[in-house]
């Protein structure tokens, strides 16, 4: 393996990371604050897909389809706030499970009656088609580039609305105690409102970046929101930090060890074995991860620490 | 003479709270002492620490001579230890005859059989009754334990505690809202049981401490201020300023 | 149960055992294709009731072990090792390993944290055969000879499968039945209304959870056995996480801590999957709103509403 292969892999874990920062972010508020497990989370991650790449088809321009798009998600986030995940927040978890379950249907089966079983694809803009020269020999995709940053901004937007606002400040206190947040006289159902459509949002983002690079199909969401979780259990659920390190962590180690496992096991097993064990132990290395970080934190590493 | 529960220099802490601060305890069998103080004082903290359900920051726990600080609830219930809970803690959906029954099979262990009902065998059914007779609740057996009164979820939760012949016994305000013709019927039960365990008894009732305690131990802010036969501590001058006299004209 | 539950139990089972002679008469042999299937999920959704209804750990990684039973036929068929009771031991066995291992790490937590842990280690499962590609990756793997059992049972004819699995299903419930009121049973369903009241009667809840887990485990990778020997096709495609979401909603649909409850709950998801589709492309959306309302009203399930509604008649 040499320096440029892993310079260049450790840019797509990130990029990973990033992607899964962003649907994170929004389910681990969401279950911080309003105690709601919410399995249709990767619905809007679909949808963000799905309405960016039809903006960018009839607008031709994916700039303009962007800026759309990530508004929209957000309304349609705050209209299933208000219409179905409102009802829920005093559920039990199992009950919580059941009807999040079904709005994915919901979710899947709409999408296909308006776009059709087939997914959709378009073309990034020339300008983000090419590659950067990052070093002598490394190039890497502009549009990858592009992604790692604007969730990493994302993340830096983020973490300073949480951490120095007025309404991060209620956030975080509705992720620790609920009550006190009611008891500060801030009208809370706005507030859960705000964060279940920022979460939808950000999502969204997630899904309409990486759309030009897949495309946007049915139940794309339900496979990453996995990895979503993974991400929030080993950051501690409720803590945007701990979603960040969770998500980046995972990128990198997913990432990496798909791409490297094979020579680093060469160096112990035979070629043939390598060859054959290591994309079975690459796909466990994210969940040996959590297994490890829970049987020593239970509640995460960012997690509250009780006892 | 040697003792059912000792406690050695146990602390507790939450957050930068002290709720238990070195605290000594020794309790013999036959013996009931009562533990008192304001609330907040660590009284429920302190029978958590005994009882596993919390785990001590600092100091040993010793049950039936054995070192327990490390065991876990269950396992200290091995040692002879049965406790109540402050708060009615039952199986609110099934029936009394249940409740006392899951408590009697913890004892005589069959609780890794399979196949043939459970609440069958004459030897448990003998004994849920001689519970329930004992705590007068015979009349009850196949009740809805929710639907219970106060007074006798409180002589629930003491069948139930009762029911691995405990010989050390944790009791967390047993008469806390019982009436009082419960109580006294509460004073002559406990009198009945210190004969076979060691209890410990945190009680706000001063009625049922001044009849029952053999030994009065005085908590505030974690720590034990005083401790004493009853009437040391009805003299006490500390225990009355920091208990006995909250209702009291230094009360301020 | 009732007299009449005992005589409603009976004709059922008639029904059952006379079904094949009918589906030969009438020749719908596709008829008994669905009701093998619906009792294979039957048999899934009974062993996650019992750790879901009776005993409160609410798993969305369950369908993992239907995977490992399939795989378990489909692997040693594979290698044309076709001896079906060692596939089975092969499919009890990893299943209930499998539970035991990622059981020792998911019940040390709780709540939201259990949920999630135990879709991770499902999930995970899912990729590590998706990335075999020994044995398919995520194609699948087609199982070209059922399970031989020898004593002159022949699996590959279907009247003879459709029996086995009316006797498994039958000696799961009947299982079901007899454990959750035993010793054993009394404790899981006291564990499930008050841990730390059960710890502090001296029971080791630790224990007794992942006892029950495993044995919901190995149920499930039995289910899994027969699957693989009805489908002849194996994917990793059988232990995604929405089919475990789906078992969950066949225990809930039917009723959850009953014994009854998963065999209703997947006769309503089979009949939905079945009927609905001749009726409308979109089925899936009826399904996901039938979801939703049992979630919001549903306490209980059919069987829940039914005893309702039979109360309400009675007084």
């Amino acid at each position: 393996m040499d320096g440029a292969l892993i310079m260049i892999q450790v840019l797509n874990g990130l990029q990973l990371g990033v992607l899964l920062f962003l649907l994170a972010a929004g389910l681990t508020l969401v279950f911080g604050i309003m105690d709601f497990i919410n399995l249709a989370h990767g619905a809007f991650y679909m949808l963000g897909a799905f309405i960016c790449a039809t903006l960018a088809l009839w607008l031709d321009s994916f700039l303009l389809a962007v800026l759309l798009a990530v508004p929209i998600t957000f309304g349609i986030g705050v209209v299933v706030e208000l219409g179905i995940a409102r009802q829920l927040y005093q559920a039990d978890h199992l009950e919580q499970i059941l009807a999040t379950f079904g709005l994915i249907l919901i979710a899947d089966t709409l999408v296909q009656m308006i776009w059709g079983p087939e997914g959709l694809t378009f073309a990034l803009p020339e300008i983000l088609n090419g590659q950067v020269r990052l070093f002598r020999d490394v190039d890497f995709p502009v549009y990858r580039i592009l992604i790692i940053s604007v969730g990493l901004l994302v993340a830096l937007a983020l973490y300073l609305v949480v951490s120095h606002t007025r309404i991060g400040m209620l956030i975080r206190a509705g992720a620790s105690n609920r009550r006190m947040v009611e008891a500060l006289g801030v009208d809370i159902r706005m507030l859960f409102t705000l964060v279940f459509a920022a979460g939808a949002a950000m999502a969204g983002l997630a899904g309409l970046m990486i759309a030009p690079i897949t495309e946007a199909s049915i139940g794309m969401g339900n496979e990453i929101l996995i990895v979503a979780f993974v991400v929030i259990v080993i950051g501690g659920i409720g803590s945007v930090q701990g979603a960040f390190f969770g998500a980046i962590l995972v990128g990198l180690i997913d990432t990496l060890g798909r791409s490297f496992l094979d020579d680093l096991l060469g160096l112990f097993l035979s070629h043939q074995a390598a060859e054959t064990s290591a994309p079975a132990i690459s796909a466990m290395l994210i969940y040996i991860l959590m297994a490890v970080i829970l049987t020593f934190r239970p509640k995460g590493l960012f997690g509250p620490r009780t006892s | 003479m040697s003792h059912a529960l000792e406690a050695r220099g146990i602390s507790r802490s939450f957050g930068g709270i002290h709720a238990v601060v070195d605290v000594d305890l020794r309790l013999a069998k036959g013996e009931i002492r009562a533990v008192i103080g304001p609330n907040g004082a660590g009284k429920t903290t302190l029978v958590g620490l005994l009882a596993g359900s919390l785990k001590a920051d600092n100091g040993e726990i010793h049950l039936a001579q054995r070192n327990a600080t490390r065991l876990p609830v269950h396992e200290r219930v091995k040692l002879g230890l049965g406790r109540t809970f402050q708060i009615t803690s039952l199986f609110g959906t099934l029936s009394v005859f249940e409740n006392i029954a899951i408590a009697v099979q913890s004892y005589q262990g069959h609780s890794f059989r399979f196949w043939r009902p459970a609440n069958r065998k004459s030897a448990l059914i003998e004994r849920v009754h001689e519970l329930a007779r004992d705590m007068g609740l015979e009349q009850d057996l196949h009740t809805p334990a929710e639907t219970l009164s106060h007074g006798k979820h409180r002589l629930l939760e003491l069948a139930m505690a009762l029911a691995a012949y405990p010989s050390i016994l944790l009791l967390d305000e047993p008469a806390a809202g019982l009436g009082i013709e419960e109580t006294q019927n509460l004073i002559a039960i406990l009198d009945h049981l210190k004969q076979d365990a060691a209890i410990l008894l945190v009680e706000h009732d001063m009625d049922v401490v001044f009849s029952v305690a053999d030994e009065v131990t005085v908590m505030v802010d974690g720590a034990i201020i005083a401790t004493g036969s009853p009437d040391d501590i009805r003299s006490n001058q500390r225990a009355q300023q920091a208990y006995l006299g909250e209702s009291g004209p230094d009360h301020a | 149960m009732t007299k009449r539950g005992w005589w409603f139990a009976g004709v059922m089972v008639l029904g059952a055992l006379l079904l094949p002679f009918w589906a030969e008469y009438a020749r719908e042999p596709f008829v008994l294709d669905v009701i093998i299937r619906l009792m294979i999920l039957a048999i899934a959704a009974s062993s996650l009731n019992l750790i879901l209804g009776y005993s409160g750990m609410v798993s969305l990684g369950h369908a993992v072990f239907i995977g490992i039973g399939a795989y378990a036929v489909g692997i040693p068929a594979y290698y044309d090792l076709n001896n079906g009771w060692l596939q089975l031991a092969v499919a009890l066995g990893v299943s209930g390993l499998f539970g035991l291992l990622t059981g020792l790490i998911c019940l040390r937590t709780r709540g939201a944290y259990f949920i999630m842990i135990t879709l991770a280690f499902a999930q995970m499962m899912y990729f590590i055969f998706v990335s075999i590609e020994e044995y398919g990756g995520d194609d699948g793997l087609v199982i070209y000879a059922r399970s031989e059992m020898g004593l002159g049972v022949d699996l590959n004819d279907n009247n003879q499968l459709y029996f086995l699995v009316l006797i498994c299903l039958l000696a799961v419930m009947i299982l079901v039945h007899r454990l959750t009121r035993s010793d054993f049973g009394q404790v899981i369903k006291s564990i499930k209304i008050n841990e730390v009241r059960m710890q502090a009667l001296g029971y080791s809840t630790f224990r007794y959870r992942l006892v029950c887990y495993v044995i919901s485990a190995m149920i499930c990778g039995l289910a899994g056995w027969l699957l693989g020997n009805f489908t002849g096709f194996i994917s990793p495609e059988m232990m995604d996480w929405t089919r475990s979401g789906e078992l969950i909603a066949m225990v809930l649909l039917g009723g959850a801590a009953t014994v009854v409850g998963p065999l209703l709950g997947a006769s309503i998801f089979i009949g939905v999957e079945t009927l609905l589709p001749e009726v409308t492309l979109y089925w899936h959306l009826y399904l996901g709103i039938l979801l939703i309302i049992v979630a919001k009203f549903g306490r209980g399930g059919l069987l829940g509403w039914w005893t309702q509604w039979l109360r309400g008649t009675r007084s």
